[in-house]
């Protein structure tokens, strides 16, 4: 049925080689870019990261049916107030060490960053779901 | 919700895997319907129901609880 729940997943299980593909990718840059120029640029590697991990996460398992979708939408809930919970005591934890406000600039984690790091806890929770059920 | 499907498996003989593959879910998720962790939708309750030549609501049963 075209409307029923589990349709909202729309890329094929193949999109998850490209996801690989484009984090592969940025991997190999970011480590080009540390042997070559010393520069260690964790927010750039984190766009690639983020992408890679979209298109794996959100593309359909081998075994898709309606209890995946379900399972996948329950890893998604719990992992974004965790994710959000982490990046805030990044960001707090960062902001508050000889912190200061004349002087310095306001730490921030990119959003590819948490989007990256909730991606990875959702993977994490769907899997161990979708083997423990 | 309770349902019926290893009663009616096992008057069919059929197996989890027989069921998942006439209604195109994954074994596992026959198994956790079984269960009672996983409620389907109305999409795939009517074609277990078809399968078995039952209607839905023998198959799959309310309990108190569902109303709270």
């Amino acid at each position: 049925m075209k409307n029923s729940f589990s349709s909202a997943f729309i890329y094929p299980y193949w999109m998850k080689i490209f996801g690989l593909l484009i984090i592969l990718a940025g991997i190999g840059i970011f480590i080009y870019r540390i042997s070559k120029f010393d520069i260690l640029d964790l927010t750039g590697v984190s766009f690639p990261l983020a992408m890679g991990l979209v298109f794996i996460f959100f593309s359909k398992e081998k075994d898709f049916d309606e209890r995946i979708a379900f399972l996948k939408f329950k890893a998604l809930a719990v992992a974004v107030p965790i994710a959000a919970a982490i990046v805030m005591a990044i960001n707090y934890s960062q902001n508050f060490q000889n912190y200061s406000i004349e002087t310095d600039s306001w730490f921030s984690i990119s959003a590819f960053e948490y989007l990256s790091i909730t991606l990875l806890i959702a993977m994490g929770w769907f899997y161990y779901l979708k083997y423990k059920e | 919700m309770k349902n019926t499907i290893k009663v009616e498996r096992a008057k069919k003989d059929f197996t989890q895997a027989d069921l998942a593959e006439k209604v195109g879910v994954s074994r596992q998720t026959i198994n956790s319907i079984e269960k009672g962790k996983f409620i389907p939708s109305t999409l795939l309750a009517l074609k277990i129901a078809h399968v078995f030549a039952e209607k839905v609501d023998s198959i799959f049963l309310l309990e108190k609880d569902d109303w709270e």
